[in-house]
């Protein structure tokens, strides 16, 4: 067995997990995370407070630049590379080429988002999680807090005092 | 959300209507996949029949030589973008009424730039060349052609069916999560699979939303690239007809019209057979109702457009092209665009008509109509009436054709109805984010 554990809460209320939060970062716990079956902007906002915002936009601009700029080598070289005159019209025609630019854009952009948020949410991950019970994906707000084994119990009253529903202690395995 | 039903709504509630679409199918499920794949396999057997034949057995030839295939083809993409508009669009704008038609019309989007992709191939006639078309390195060091807007057209279509899946997948994968948390069996295995591991942790819903406000922010102006870039095909032509400066928008609209047509000739139904209606209610098909009566109005602008430039430019070529549409041997389908387009919509102006699902749903089938008829006018009249009039000729259909365009009806329906026994097809995330955040203290909320 594991030295730690996960002391589970479950909440009904909004606030009450958003002032749990709160509860657990004036203790100094930082081990813990939230589940909730729709995306939370405040309870989003107290747990990632003072913290930089998801890297993804970054990727998402490089992703971007990178399709736009990949296009435009490719249609560039490729028109000289096999010349179609037509009319003395300039083979690198950049207006034509725009359209496939912006389409690229998008296209590399897209795909490198998706595969950025795979990274950064972990996902695909079909281990077991401990910490994770199916009621949190219906309407129940969660709260995982990983602790030492002897700390447990000092958490589990922190949190009975923060208006879980229901509080279970769940050893890692 | 509206007001009314939805208000008794709770969150195990939502989960219990919309997972109930998934429950194991019954007779009536069965004999809908059985028609909608016999009518997948009349357009199966016709294209059979044109590759080992020939593309002589569609009606296709000079001097119309782009015909049903491309009509299909505009058709289909143009059904596709209203998912994208409810799904990108509207998410944006923070519209709330397009929380629980989105999922729908996203995987409308998905199966119909699906099947508006195989028409340039059943086009081509020898579809087994379609790979000439991309960029790829051969013996011959034969480039494509990057400024032919056929080449842009495969850039475009492809960038907004791979886009389309991601936003489409991305939206779909808490959704799977809940369905697992709440199944057994082999479908708890298979949506335990497809939901890869997702748990609504605070890291997972962090890089989610950034990443679907950006899906959302790459796929807006990608609907309005798409379709314009679609009507350069026919604009960057010389064709009395084709050769104006309005078709981008015109198109664009023209879609938003028919996809949302779409969404109600869907929707109607699935909302009677899965029992919805506490999910999507009239007032979200007022909302489609009064979009749709918008994007006729534009459409008819455009047609009135089009005949008063004919006019005003003075442009003998133009002038004969429009006339030919409204009195040309052809004429009818041009009436029937009219009707279909410009006046049924005008319906819709009333409360007690863009209320009234019965007559939402004709509408909705009159609308669809006549936004083929409209792709079939500009394409097919335009080319029949060109320049010179030793050129001129007409379009007789033929029935292989004819079988290939229903059968993609087959195609994108029997795609439709795996998906909504399969999949959630109202999202479960965003109808729970749309009800008031239970709180114990009401008023500390801001």
């Amino acid at each position: 067995m594991s030295d730690h554990s996960f002391v589970i809460a479950h909440y009904k209320y909004l606030d009450d997990i958003v002032g749990a939060v709160k509860k657990l970062r004036e203790l100094n716990v930082d081990t813990y995370r939230t589940f909730s079956p729709f995306p939370c902007h405040e309870l989003e906002d107290e747990v990632y407070l003072d913290k930089p915002r998801s890297p993804v936009r970054f990727f998402t601009l490089l992703g971007g630049l990178t399709g736009c700029l990949g296009a435009f080598l490719m249609t560039c070289f490729m028109s000289v590379d096999y010349p179609l005159r037509v009319s003395a019209k300039p083979l690198i025609s950049i207006p034509a080429f725009v359209v496939i630019g912006f389409e690229c854009t998008i296209l590399i952009g897209g795909i490198i988002t998706m595969l950025s948020m795979f990274h950064f949410s972990r996902l695909p991950n079909l281990l077991y999680w401990p910490d994770y019970r199916p009621n949190f994906s219906e309407g129940t707000f969660g709260l995982a807090v990983k602790v030492k084994e002897g700390d447990a119990n000092a958490i589990k009253a922190a949190l009975e005092k923060s208006g879980a529903d229901k509080i279970e202690v769940q050893y890692a395995r | 959300m509206a007001e009314s039903s939805e208000s008794e709504l709770t969150f195990e509630k939502v989960d219990e209507v919309i997972l109930k679409t998934l429950e194991p199918p019954k007779i009536g499920w069965y004999l809908l996949i059985l028609s909608t794949a016999s009518v997948l396999l009349i357009g199966a057997f016709s294209w059979r029949n044109q590759i080992l034949n020939g593309i002589g057995l569609a009606g296709k030839n000079h001097p119309i030589s782009w015909a049903v295939f491309i009509t299909d083809f505009v058709f289909w993409v143009g059904i596709a973008h209203s998912g994208t508009l409810i799904s990108a669009v509207l998410f944006l704008f923070r519209a709330k009424w397009r929380v629980p038609i989105y999922r729908l019309s996203e995987a409308m989007t998905v199966f119909a730039v699906a099947t508006a992709g195989l028409f340039p191939l059943v086009h081509l006639g020898r579809p087994w060349n379609f790979y000439w078309l991309l960029p790829y390195p051969n013996q011959r060091y034969l480039w494509v052609n990057f400024r032919s807007p056929l080449l842009w057209d495969v850039f475009a279509v492809s960038t907004y069916l791979t886009i389309s899946v991601l936003f489409f997948i991305t939206g779909l994968i808490p959704d799977i999560a809940a369905a697992r948390d709440r199944s057994t069996g082999f479908r708890k295995l298979l949506y335990s699979v497809c939901a890869l591991g997702w748990r609504g942790s605070n890291n997972q819903w962090r890089h989610y939303m950034a990443a679907y406000g950006f899906f959302a922010a790459l796929a807006t102006p990608l609907v309005l690239s798409v379709h314009s870039v679609v009507s350069w095909d026919f604009a960057m032509s010389i064709v009395p007809g084709w050769h104006t400066t309005i078709f981008p928008p015109y198109f664009v609209a023209g879609a938003i019209f028919s996809g949302l047509a779409m969404v109600i000739t869907i929707s109607i139904p699935m909302r009677k057979v899965f029992h919805l209606e506490q999910i999507l209610t009239l007032w979200h098909y007022e909302k489609m109702a009064q979009l749709i009566l918008f994007t006729s109005g534009i459409v008819t602008l455009a047609y009135g457009t089009e005949f008063f430039i004919a006019w005003y430019s003075q442009n003998p070529f133009e002038q004969s092209q429009f006339y030919y549409r409204a009195f040309g041997d052809l004429k009818w389908f041009f009436w029937g665009m009219v009707f279909c387009n410009c006046v049924v919509p005008l319906t819709m102006w009333k409360k007690a008509l863009r209320t009234n699902l019965t007559w939402l749903f004709i509408a909705s089938i009159f609308i669809n109509i006549g936004m083929w008829l409209e792709r079939f006018n500009i394409i097919v009249q335009s080319l029949a009436h060109e320049y010179l009039p030793g050129a001129w000729g007409t379009y007789v259909f033929t029935w292989n054709e004819l079988g290939i365009t229903i059968g993609s009806f087959g195609w994108f329906f029997t795609l439709f109805c795996i998906f909504i026994k399969f999949f959630p097809s109202v999202s479960l995330t965003e109808v729970k984010e749309t009800l008031p955040i239970p709180r114990r203290h009401p008023e500390g909320a801001h």
